[in-house]
């Protein structure tokens, strides 16, 4: 090369660039969307409009009692 | 006309430049429309409306009781109630149904095994012994507009129980499911 004369860029260098230029588009646009959403829309508004309780019984059902109906009817008999 | 290398070279040097100064003056230019709002800023939101409730005390023992005898909550030698509780934030009406039959041989609803609403700190107590249906679609109605704030949002529930002629001896259980729901 003689001296005065114009370097040329090369083809790879060309290459690189362009990739370069696509990634920092995507990228940008990106962040231009990530962070407008980030402000959020509004709050998405939860209504809980039922729940529940659970409750137990419990009990005992024993013998039945004894009667002595008969015993009273007799009292004073020999 | 074919254009150099160096000429591409600089129109894709500017093309980065210019995306990245897009990309900074599009994200200042946000915060500037937040950091805009300096004389009188109001603030809004809205409390989620939330119905929710509990059992504090969840359980009635009935203690002893001989075939075709009852025992009721408010009559026990303890008196013992089942206790809900308004944990949410809105106003509730109370319903409840059986999920757990009490009795073998009397299967829900029976008058073998009913209910009331037996003192409420707030709202409309629906008092009056009724069969505890078996269905959610069926739930009787204990309590209406039952309060959220602090001592105003609690209710007590009793049960009547009557013990079938046939039923075997032994303990016995069942459940009762309570459905609370906003009252609008």
């Amino acid at each position: 090369m003689k001296k005065g004369d114009k370097r040329e860029v090369s083809d790879k260098v060309i290459i690189a660039l362009l990739v370069v230029a696509v990634i920092v588009s995507i990228f940008g646009a990106y962040a231009v969307y990530d962070y407008s959403h980030s402000y959020g829309g509004p709050v998405t508004n939860n209504i809980v409009l039922e729940s529940s309780a659970t409750g137990f019984v419990g009990l005992n059902v024993v013998a039945d009692e004894i009667k002595e109906e008969g015993v009273e009817g007799n009292e004073g008999i020999e | 006309m074919k254009a150099s290398n160096n000429s591409l070279a600089i129109l894709l040097a500017m093309a980065i430049i210019a995306s990245v100064s897009g990309t900074w003056l599009s994200v200042s230019f946000m915060d500037t429309i937040t950091g805009a709002a300096t004389t009188t800023g109001t603030v809004k939101l809205e409390v989620n409306t939330t119905t929710a409730c509990s059992a504090i005390d969840s359980t009635i023992n009935l203690g002893n009781i001989t075939r075709g005898n009852y025992n009721r909550s408010e009559e026990i030698t303890v008196p013992d109630f089942i206790v809900l509780e308004n944990t949410g934030n809105v106003g509730q009406n109370i319903t409840g149904y059986s999920t757990d039959d009490l009795f073998i041989t009397e299967t829900a609803p029976t008058q073998n095994w009913t209910m009331q609403c037996n003192e409420t700190e707030s709202g409309t107590c629906v008092t009056g012994f009724k069969i505890i249906n078996n269905s959610v679609g069926a739930a009787e109605i204990l309590v209406s507009d039952l309060a959220f704030a602090a001592a105003t949002d609690e209710m007590n529930v009793s049960v009547n129980a009557t013990v079938p002629i046939g039923e075997g001896s032994g303990m016995k259980s069942g459940t009762i499911t309570f459905i609370c729901t906003f009252t609008g």
